[in-house]
């Protein structure tokens, strides 16, 4: 079992560490702390605009980070010779590929997990109705303290010589972002103190959970494209989300193209509706293990037919 | 090798079957949420949670700048509509749609620009098909994405009632035949039913619509299209922040019906007039119950009260029956308002009649005979129409206007004397008048409008 968990925390930790990751989580914060601002002129939906923009914009970066990080390292290391090394140990290549994927799962988890809260944050602040609006303390105060000490622990830590800036930035962010939204829960605009939370859509949490659902389907789609097309994953992987956005029907062929359809929830933001059932988000988790396990499970055939190295 | 490959291929047949259920069972329920699936009675499936495939792809792909891209779409539009460019104002608005489609106010600015703005700059005859795809934008497009938006139920019903049904558009007569025509197959039949679907209008709620009513509604007339949709938005859930749109739907429905009361009665033209459309008192229950409504409720001061609307309303009830021929009928019902003080100005029935229908009348021998002229003109029309009730009608006008002349002006109209040419018919019926068009296209800049062929 050590080796397999080996392989999958060095995935994540090299998935946090490539400088790709680190623009895509840094460009989906300020996108997400700006969106306050540009959803401001949505006439009545300003609120639904921004947690629309909000959610696609998370699955958009998922989709960004499967592509240019889970696929691109996997057809690196598949094509570097480093995968067939592994295989030499011996290691399966079926389970090799599914460390491979826990890896890049968790690093998908963790940088998902981030904007998420910054999400819930700029919802809770919601966007300016006029010039004089006033603004949410609580959650200014828990979401910039929590991104500025997130940012000092991460530079002690690159000072001390554990780690990279970015990786461990991201890793600081997930504790100290998490206290920021606690903080913001415990009191309302005016620091009184309501029911705990109150004031998060808990429809957007679950939203921001759909689509990690969905880029965690991205990323085994992309480590199935590495195994297959090599240096044409990264394309690939991009062309699997917008077809994933863009399928439709009902025929049975269409399972193979990953439906990010089924994780977007945000037509539901302009219709005042309530949280949604267990029951979709238990189906919904339910797909993106079964597609994924299907991606590993191809990967793994297309493996153990071909030389690698 | 093999055991592992068999391993992945069962992984791999296993992974497919469960994604292939779950994806039905998850589909299903999203169509039960109403997202990623058109709800309208007859629309295309908008199946994708983003709309159109086309599009789907594009909107989903760029996150947050899609809220970056629609503000400065928005700017955009709205400059170029100060500005009077209107058609680079609807083509960026349908770019802004495409971005987000759940923004009704997107689908309202866009008929909006279609309907009214853009019309006033073309032709008369050339202006119904940017009126209609104002309306079919709505009604397909629009409701496809936002089948419970009751501010696009109010758009759709306000520009049948106001921009096809009311006069403010000169060229509102030739709207109205318009939609006659599309109508103009007989109930049931198949090209009826196309209308239908073309108008996205649904067939049985159309039929509850009409029991609640008690009469069957003419699709011909636009005050029946203005109607259903206020009443399908009215039956959609009413949520805090729509109960202006609710009020005003509330206001809309009772404007309808008092339209299908004044003008819902619909007169096949002549081969190219216009449409008439004559009263029907079939709905002045319907008009009067929606007006009892708004009774109490607060009015701006430029709006007449509902209590006067219903006053109105009255006089107007005893009106059409004098002119749908019922002159007995009209008589006991005004003496019967006489008694309860309902129209406490009034003098006789005569006088009451002539106040509204021929106010001019009694002012001179000429006017008298002027009048007349017009009374019998439009009943010729109305007899060759097959609209012999309001031709009685008139004829009992012309009758009463007759003896009312003869006892101000005794010997003032001679009956052997040739009565004028008349300057216009009541209700509007000179479309039907094919004799008067043809004259009064002899005679420049009095010829009435054409319908476009």
């Amino acid at each position: 079992m050590a080796p397999y968990l080996a392989i999958a925390r060095a995935a994540c930790e090299e998935l946090l560490r490539l400088p790709a990751c680190g623009v895509i989580v840094l460009a989906t914060l300020v996108a997400l702390a700006l969106s306050p601002a540009l959803a401001m002129f949505g006439f009545q939906d300003d609120a639904s605009l921004l947690m629309d923009f909000g959610a696609s914009t998370i699955l958009l970066s998922g989709a960004l980070l499967a592509a240019f990080g889970s696929s691109w390292l996997a057809a690196r290391d598949l094509d570097s010779g480093a995968a067939p090394v592994v295989f030499a140990k011996p290691i399966a290549r079926g389970a090799y590929l599914a460390a491979r994927f826990a890896g890049a799962a968790a690093a998908h988890l963790l940088v998902g997990y981030v904007p998420a809260l910054v999400l819930l944050l700029a919802a809770r602040h919601g966007p300016p109705l006029h010039a004089g609006h006033p603004s949410d303390g609580p959650v200014l105060l828990g979401g910039f303290g929590g991104a500025l000490a997130a940012l000092a622990i991460a530079a002690f830590g690159a000072r001390a010589g554990a780690g990279a800036f970015g990786a461990r930035a991201i890793k600081a962010g997930a504790l100290t972002m998490t206290a920021g939204v606690l903080l913001a829960g415990t009191f309302d605009r005016d620091w009184k103190a309501p029911v705990f939370l109150a004031g998060f859509d808990p429809l957007l949490a679950q939203a921001a959970f759909l689509s990690l659902l969905g880029s965690l389907v991205l990323a085994a789609a992309g480590i199935f494209l590495a195994v297959v097309l090599r240096r044409g994953a990264v394309a690939g992987t991009l062309l699997a989300f917008a077809a994933g956005l863009a399928v439709s029907g009902d025929a049975v062929w269409l399972v193979v193209i990953p439906d990010l359809g089924v994780f977007w929830v945000g037509e539901l933001f302009y219709q005042d509706a309530a949280p949604l059932e267990l029951r979709y988000l238990l189906e919904a988790a339910l797909y993106a293990a079964a597609y994924v396990t299907a991606c590993l499970a191809a990967g793994a055939w297309f493996l153990e037919r071909r030389e690698v190295g | 090798v093999t055991a592992r490959r068999v391993l992945a291929c069962g992984l791999l047949a296993a992974g497919l079957t469960v994604a292939a259920w779950s994806r039905t069972e998850l589909r299903a329920a999203r169509r039960a949420l109403g997202i990623g699936a058109a709800t309208s009675a007859s629309g295309p499936a908008v199946d994708t949670a983003l709309g159109p495939a086309k599009t789907a792809a594009l909107v989903g792909s760029l996150g947050v700048l899609r809220a970056a891209a629609i503000d400065f779409l928005w700017l955009r539009a709205i400059g170029l509509e100060r500005r009077g460019d209107f058609f680079e104002a609807v083509a960026l608005a349908r770019t802004i749609a495409a971005l987000q489609p759940r923004i009704d106010a997107v689908w309202t600015f866009q008929a909006r620009s279609l309907a009214y703005d853009i019309p006033p700059g073309m032709p008369e005859r050339d202006r119904w098909p940017w009126v209609a795809a104002g309306i079919d934008l709505l009604r397909k497009e629009g409701l496809d994405f936002n089948p419970r938006s009751p501010s696009l139920h109010f758009e759709l019903a306000f520009i049948f009632y106001h921009k096809i049904g009311g006069d403010h558009d000169p060229a509102a007569p030739f709207y109205r035949t318009e939609l006659a025509r599309e109508f103009e197959a007989e109930r049931g039949a198949e090209r009826w039913r196309d209308a239908l679907r073309t108008a996205r209008l649904d067939a049985e709620r159309l039929e509850r619509l009409e029991a609640r009513l008690g009469c069957p509604l003419d699709l011909r007339v636009a005050g029946a299209h203005a109607l259903y949709w206020c009443e399908q938005g009215l039956a959609l859930p009413a949520r805090e922040r729509d109960r202006f749109v609710f009020s005003a739907l509330k206001h809309l429905r009772a404007a309808s019906l008092l339209a299908l009361f004044h003008r819902g009665r619909p007169v096949r033209p002549a081969p190219g007039g216009h449409y008439a459309f004559l009263p029907d008192p079939r709905f002045e229950t319907q008009a009067r119950q929606a007006l009892a409504e708004r009774v109490g409720s607060k009015q701006s001061a430029a709006q007449e009260s509902p209590e006067e609307e219903l006053r109105a309303l009255d006089a107007a009830a005893i009106r059409y029956l004098f002119l749908g021929g019922d002159a007995a009928a009209a008589r006991q019902r005004f003496a019967e308002a006489m008694r309860r003080g309902t129209f406490p100005g009034a003098r006789s029935f005569e006088e009451f009649l002539l106040a509204d229908l021929e106010p001019t009348a009694l002012d001179d021998p000429h006017a008298a005979r002027l009048a007349l002229a017009r009374a019998q003109a439009g009943a010729v029309a109305l007899d060759a129409a097959g609209e012999p009730g309001f031709a009685a009608g008139l004829r009992a006008l012309a009758d009463v206007i007759r003896a009312r002349a003869a006892d101000l002006w005794p010997g003032a109209l001679d009956p052997q004397e040739a009565l004028p040419e008349p300057d216009s018919l009541p209700f509007g019926v000179e479309a039907l008048d094919t004799a008067r068009r043809a004259r009064a296209r002899a005679a420049p800049g009095t010829a009435p409008p054409e319908a476009p062929r």
